[in-house]
């Protein structure tokens, strides 16, 4: 088990609670690229619509 | 968010929903929530992973601060919603300016745990030095 997971499981998650997603930011980094489609089959990327700002919302769950 | 839907159209903020849940859910979103941003389908956690949005501990999902934003909510009015398939995915917001270059990075550690709409517009202000009309 490597370390990340181990910090994500009781009881070292609470003893420290710092080392949770571990990831380092990706602040002021390019954005990932991505190809995902809506609910109508359209395929939306990173760059469509290019000179606007772009707000990713990921949900946790939709219930 | 969607209350202040106009600030983020006043500053050219395009706006995609992300979700690892499955269409039938999605659709059913949509229909309850009248969600007019798109909503994109990430089963396979692929842009999930991407910005380090991992599976959340117990405690980060049902700790005390989440507890406490499930009773303010409720307080307002709303209903907490059924846990989808993974209750444990945790999630988060990634603001992109137009450059592409990633200017908020934000995951969540629980329920209770998302930036405001005003700290997001702030990051888009100071980076356009757009001033906000009186």
């Amino acid at each position: 088990m490597n370390l990340k997971k181990l910090m994500n499981r009781f009881p070292f998650n609470l003893a420290f609670p710092q080392y949770r997603n571990v990831m380092p930011s990706q602040l002021k980094k390019p954005a990932a690229a991505f190809e995902l489609k809506d609910l109508d089959g359209h395929v939306h990327h990173l760059e469509d619509q290019p000179g606007q700002w772009l707000l990713l919302v990921f949900h946790r769950h939709l219930g | 968010m969607r209350q202040q839907e106009d600030q983020l159209k006043e500053r050219n903020i395009q706006v995609k929903v992300v979700t690892f849940d499955d269409a039938a859910m999605a659709q059913a979103y949509i229909a309850e929530t009248h969600l007019t941003w798109p909503l994109l389908l990430d089963q396979k956690l692929s842009l999930y992973s991407a910005y380090g949005m991992v599976r959340g501990s117990w405690w980060s999902i049902y700790g005390p601060k989440s507890v406490w934003k499930y009773i303010s909510l409720m307080v307002r009015g709303q209903k907490p919603g059924t846990p989808g398939k993974d209750w444990r995915q945790l999630g988060g917001d990634v603001l992109v300016d137009p450059n592409r270059i990633v200017q908020l990075h934000h995951i969540s550690e629980g329920p209770h745990d998302r930036p405001s709409v005003d700290a997001l517009l702030e990051v888009v202000d100071k980076q356009t030095a757009f001033r906000r009309s009186p």
